[in-house]
């Protein structure tokens, strides 16, 4: 019965509009990206680019429009099957709430890992059969701020692109949660995308008194993205010219990874909670 | 045997500031196969709390529901694989076609296909039957969107009915059907509980159409439950209607109320409805019109509806009437 409630869920999404606008800004994306990229390294820029690194940076564009579209479609997974009243006859059927619920999440999570890779999968193609590949290049890369350690471009640019996919993952889990327990896909958007543009981080970044604390290791938002902590996001350069690090003060990976399973647990325990408890009105 | 079985259902819901509503206080009742069973009561009386509490979608605070001996909070899965039912409003997938409704609401139910038969094939058959018996197999391929309401209350029949239920149970089903699709739907209503065994409880404030179709009333007034009676015990009972036909009509009301413990109420121009306790005593009304110099023209029985049996019953108290 599973397969056939996460196979109905999974219909449902691909049917939603919001894939055909999104189908045609990734098309536009797609073509203007290499457009673009094609003219800066044909320019006599000296410049010596491959697949992995055409792949990298599209995919490093791109991913905040994923994520925000992945935001909306957790949020209302349920948020609109109750405003619309769906929900009633879904409810009416031989299916347990832990299975339904079970079934919406993987079944949003399935779609935009089919998504991504699907785009990824062309932009690479592309990128394949117009500069070639150099993906047993060796890299060096810094895990956890402090451990050295070498490996291939290959790795380092699909290891990228899958935990940015994760950070996706956690924030649609929040925005599911959030919508499901407010039965409102509005507010859930809203405050999942404040969360994932890192306001609440900003403070911290920009006020000297507040920089020197260690209160941004703790946050939901500094830690979704565990790419820094492995060396493979892009670093930036601080007022002195040194590499600024990815990873927060005092933080760790052990940490971020602890803390983002202990947030995302407590999000989906509430609610497969609420939805078992909750009364259909 | 019963399919449904409520008991001592209380649902109380605790509101804001401390304060709670008792929704549903100890209410006991059963529905056996093939019965067909009206569910009335005025607007706030209980009876979609009392359904919700019976599909799962609301759960009690105490007592407990029993759909095929299967509770519905313990073992909901299996209770609720043995009902169809539309509850409120028939809020399907608008931007899907009704094929698709159905085909998913099919994909999620648990539905028994025969040794050596193909699911798929049987399932299609299944629904465009389905479709066909609601009206709507002509109309299957249009997007629920462009439905009238009457359409909409037929597509959320077929899908009541998709896994054949052993309890069916419909809450005003005759929303925005017209008078052919309210007949259809009291005959499908009808064939499915006594050719078929199905037992059927219908919420409804159609009380006419209600009279028709069930086989019993349940009536229930303030979360509790006043009356359980037979459709056969509509009409008898205390009191009977009289209606004269007259040429003067206040004259004949004064009359009547002179001279008989009943109340009489002109209706129309010419004619007058008396109301007594006990045995209407219409040939001495008669004979005492007569002699008053009321001209009689007509006079006949007028046997107490489902509605008077209901306004009657919820004008009086709880207690006066259990």
């Amino acid at each position: 019965m599973f397969g056939r409630v996460l196979l109905g869920e999974i219909r449902k999404l691909i049917r939603k509009r919001g894939l055909i606008v999104l189908g045609v800004i990734f098309g536009l994306a797609i073509l203007i990206y290499a457009l673009i990229f094609n003219e800066i390294v044909t320019d006599e820029s000296g410049l010596t680019v491959c697949a992995e690194d055409f792949t990298s940076l599209f995919y490093s564009l791109v991913v905040s429009v994923l994520t925000i579209y992945g935001i909306v479609l957790a949020a209302g997974l349920y948020a609109e099957e109750y405003k619309r009243g769906t929900i009633k006859f879904v409810m009416l059927r031989p299916v347990s709430r832990t299975t339904l619920t079970t079934a919406k999440l993987l079944a949003a999570l399935l779609y935009v890992t089919a998504l991504a890779l699907g785009v990824t999968l062309i932009v690479f193609l592309y990128g394949l059969a117009r500069y070639g590949s150099s993906g047993s290049t060796a890299v060096d890369l810094v895990f956890n701020g402090d451990t050295p350690y070498s490996t291939t471009l290959s790795i380092k640019t699909f290891g990228a692109i899958g935990l940015k996919l994760l950070s996706v993952y956690a924030f649609m889990i929040v925005a599911f949660a959030i919508g499901t327990l407010a039965k409102n896909k509005t507010l859930s958007v809203v405050l999942t995308i404040i969360l994932q543009a890192g306001i609440f981080s900003t403070p911290f970044m920009l006020v000297d008194s507040l920089a020197g604390t260690e209160i941004q290791k703790v946050l939901f938002s500094t830690n979704a993205d565990l790419s820094g902590y492995i060396g493979m996001s892009a670093s930036v350069l601080d007022d002195a010219g040194g590499i600024f690090s990815a990873i927060p003060k005092g933080g760790n990976i052990y940490l971020a990874v602890g803390l983002m399973a202990g947030y995302l647990t407590a999000a989906l325990l509430a609610t497969y909670l609420v939805v078992n408890k909750r009364d259909v009105v | 045997m019963a399919i449904l079985e409520v008991k001592n259902v209380t649902k109380v819901y605790n509101k804001r500031g401390g304060r709670s509503l008792t929704a549903l206080n100890d209410v006991s009742f059963s529905v056996d196969e093939g019965e067909v069973v009206g569910f009335i009561g005025p607007n706030g009386a209980g009876k979609s709390t009392c359904i919700k509490c019976i599909t799962g979608l609301a759960t009690q605070t105490s007592g407990s529901v029993t759909v095929c001996g299967f509770d519905t909070v313990k073992e909901h899965v299996d209770a609720i694989a043995n009902v169809g039912a539309i509850i409120e409003n028939p809020d399907t997938y608008l931007n899907r076609t009704a094929l698709d409704n159905l085909r998913y609401y099919a994909s999620i139910s648990r539905i028994e296909v025969p040794s050596g038969t193909e699911r798929k094939a049987y399932i299609n058959d299944l629904i465009d039957d389905l479709l066909r018996q609601v009206g709507l197999y002509d109309r299957r391929n249009d997007k629920v969107s462009k439905y009238s309401l009457g359409m909409k209350q037929r597509l959320g029949i077929a899908q009541a009915m998709i896994a054949k239920p052993k309890l069916l149970i419909l809450d005003e089903p005759t929303n925005g059907l017209d008078p052919m699709g309210i007949r259809e739907m009291r005959d499908v209503v009808r064939t499915l509980a006594h050719e078929q065994g199905v037992a059927v409880l219908i919420s409804s404030h159609g009380l006419a159409e209600l009279q028709q179709t069930c086989d019993r009333f349940l009536l229930i007034r303030s979360g509790r439950l006043i009356a359980d009676f037979s459709a056969d015990e509509v009409g008898e009972g205390e009191g009977t209607d009289l209606v004269f036909t007259v040429d003067d009509v206040q004259k004949a009301v004064a009359v009547v109320e002179q001279n008989f413990e009943a109340k009489a109420k002109p209706i129309g121009e010419n004619r007058v409805e008396v109301t007594s306790e006990g045995n209407s005593p219409a040939a001495e009304i008669n004979e005492k019109l007569v002699q008053a110099g009321v001209r009689v023209s007509g006079l006949y029985e007028k046997r107490k509806s489902l509605e008077d049996v209901f306004v009657s019953l919820t004008e009086k108290g709880a207690n006066d009437v259990r």
